[in-house]
């Protein structure tokens, strides 16, 4: 219960304020609109409605402004024994009303905030007398109103008023919610998309066919293109109605997931339910350093296309902080991922692979081909040479493992980076897998098997660790259902 | 590799056996679609054919002794463990108190030659005990099965203590 535990009004404080200049404009709006089309009484004023209809517009627009300012500045919180709302304007106020002077918390309803859900809470004090204003008033949300209410009749008994410090709301707003499906979307298939239209097209600039034939094949191409592009933005339009209001917080051994806008849906999870936490950088993350956490239970994810989200992409920072306040039994925040040097020679030796693979195909090309066509080979090769340097670096950089004494972190590195951080006690068994070329370079890789809404979901396979990593993590589980090492 | 069982002989000659079945099914696909198809007018495509067949008849001779040599399983108070594969050796790990189904298996083949699959479901996936002998299968069966047993009843034991102290 500090100055960091900060809440916010709701935004329709800020329309709730205006109401009166609000009822005047749609008057003075409606009164223009039916006098134009003919249908009203022209209005007898000695006063133009143009002019009435400007001056208004003005006034509300710099009453907006300027309160919308005031909104975002303003904070309620407590502090000691006190409850503080602080405007930071130009016109700073800081309204504190001690905890023993509160007379009376009241909730105020009425139909337009009945209508959007909002609640009035009125603090009045001992001092205000019956017939003053209310010290504070402060719009939120009907459940957090009544939570509100009862953290400061909590506050008043002497409790700790659990509002604050063990309820965290993280709610995404519609700009986090929009950057959240643009940067998770599939960027594999317009990128390939692009190379082959690319591709394709230097091909059909080249050619000396049919110009018919040449038109019909470009415009497939484009076609193509478009339906990519068509997809990709109806990915995001999707997501963004299927995660709108995306909110998620912890309530004692519960976390509360919701999310939706037509259909909404709501989880409540209990923590020791959870099998893992994944915390997910897309491909775009890497330009915009975004990422986001998914957990890995039975109950959530197992529908088609649904990821068990518990946040939305955002910074590291921000991430690690919410996943303290959400998952502390499971998120640590000093995970260091040890990468293996064999592994990473392991790693080179592929990519050695697919450059003498490409290489080879180059030159079967260049028998087969015709000289014309080469330079459009060439540069595919060249475009899926550079993705897999580039994934092959990602990987030697990123993957590895940490090996607590109750938890296995493993990091996948690529260009989706997958962190996943599983108890032993959530193993359900384990696999370990040797290669020819992995039992030359003594490395290994596992498989944790745990419970999950889908089956692939259940699978955590860990990056090439070495053979000591791998006799670690088979005694560290060993550990769980023996009780020894 | 300490207490580990090996594979009785038997089970040689069941790994071959499904092993031929196998190979002579996606020859035989493979072949339609060569023969069939205008495929068999390439050589390229003749070659390639002739190759995987190649390869194929060698997988047959070679891979069930690999793997019959390879295949190890345990069973301790605590786990189920099996190394098993060819080319990639999997080491799988089980612990008894995971299990949540049990399952013996025999295929027509397996009856002949007396062997059978023993496979365990725990809250992640399936692991599979193959190729040993129906009486070691229905042995490592029952055994599970009373352990099983045992710790649900202590489990139940516990929770009852628990709720008690509550």
């Amino acid at each position: 219960m500090g100055k960091n535990d900060k809440i916010h009004n709701h935004f329709s404080s800020v329309i709730f304020k205006n109401t009166g200049a609000l009822v005047l404009f749609f008057y003075i709006m409606v009164s223009f609109v039916l006098e134009h089309i003919g249908i009203g009484e022209p209005v007898e004023s000695k006063v133009d409605i143009k002019i009435s209809l400007l001056v208004i517009t003005i006034y509300l627009i710099v009453k907006f402004a300027l309160d919308i300012n005031a909104w975002r500045k303003t904070y309620i919180y407590f502090d000691d024994n006190s409850v503080v709302m602080e405007k930071n304007t130009i016109n700073s106020k800081k309204v504190t009303i001690s905890l023993n002077n509160i007379a009376n918390i009241n909730i105020d309803r009425t139909i337009l905030s009945a209508i959007i859900g909002v609640r009035k809470v009125k603090i009045d004090t001992n001092a205000s007398g019956t017939a003053a204003a209310p010290e504070m008033e402060v719009y939120l949300k009907r459940e957090k109103a009544v939570q509100f209410q009862n953290a400061i009749t909590m506050a008043m008994a002497g409790e700790t008023p659990d509002l604050f410090n063990e309820k965290k709301v993280t709610k995404s707003s519609i700009k986090k919610c929009i950057r959240h499906c643009v940067l998770s979307g599939d960027i594999a298939s317009a990128f390939f998309m692009g190379v082959v239209f690319t591709g394709g097209f230097g091909i059909v600039m080249n050619s000396e066919a049919d110009k018919k034939v040449l038109a019909g094949i470009l415009l497939i191409l484009l076609g193509s293109v478009a339906l990519v592009l068509i997809g990709m933005i109806s990915f995001v339009i999707k997501s963004v109605l299927a995660y709108y209001d995306f909110t998620s917080y912890r309530e004692g051994n519960n976390i509360f997931i919701k999310y939706g806008l037509f259909n909404k849906k709501s989880y409540k999870i209990a923590v020791d339910k959870i099998s893992a936490l994944k915390i997910v950088r897309p491909p775009l993350g890497i330009i915009f350093k975004q990422e986001y956490v998914e957990i890995i239970c039975v109950g959530i994810g197992d529908e088609e296309k649904e990821k068990s989200l518990i946040l939305l992409c955002d910074t590291h920072n921000n991430i690690c902080d919410n996943l303290k306040e959400l998952l502390p039994e499971l998120y640590r925040d000093d995970i260091e991922i040890r990468t293996c040097k064999r592994a990473k020679k392991l790693y080179g030796t592929s990519l050695a692979m697919y450059v003498l693979l490409i290489t080879t195909a180059l030159i079967v090309a260049k028998i087969f081909v015709e000289m014309k066509y080469i330079i459009v080979v060439g540069f595919a090769a060249l475009i899926i040479l550079i993705y897999i340097i580039g994934s092959t670096v990602l990987k030697c950089k990123e993957s590895g493992c940490d090996l607590r004494e109750k938890l296995v972190v493993t990091s996948l590195g690529g260009y989706t980076r997958n962190v996943t951080i599983v108890p032993y006690e959530k193993v359900e068994h384990l696999e370990i897998e040797q290669g020819p070329l992995k039992r030359f370079a003594k490395v290994q890789s596992a498989t944790l098997y745990i419970k999950s809404g889908s089956i692939l979901s259940g699978i955590v396979n860990t990056p090439i660790i070495s053979e000591e990593d791998v006799d670690r993590l088979r005694l560290g589980y060993k550990k769980t259902y023996t009780g020894k090492a | 590799m300490n207490n580990f069982e090996k594979l009785e002989k038997k089970a040689l000659y069941s790994m071959y056996i499904s092993t031929i079945i196998a190979t002579v099914i996606g020859v035989g696909v493979l072949s339609g679609i060569i023969f069939i198809s205008p495929l068999h007018k390439y050589k390229i495509a003749i070659i390639l054919y002739a190759v995987i067949v190649g390869l194929a008849v060698m997988n047959v001779i070679i891979s069930p002794v690999f793997r019959y040599n390879r295949y190890r399983y345990r069973m301790d108070e605590e786990s189920i463990e099996t190394i098993s594969g060819y080319i990639f050796v999997t080491h799988k790990i089980v612990p008894i108190e995971r299990i949540q189904n049990l399952e013996v298996n025999q295929g027509p083949f397996d009856r002949y030659f007396g062997v059978a699959n023993v496979n365990v479901t725990t809250g992640g996936g399936d692991v599979d005990i193959s190729y040993i002998s129906k009486a070691n299968a229905d042995a490592i069966a029952e055994t599970l099965k009373v352990k099983i047993n045992q710790l649900v009843i202590s489990n139940k034991e516990q929770e009852g203590a628990e709720n008690g102290e509550k």
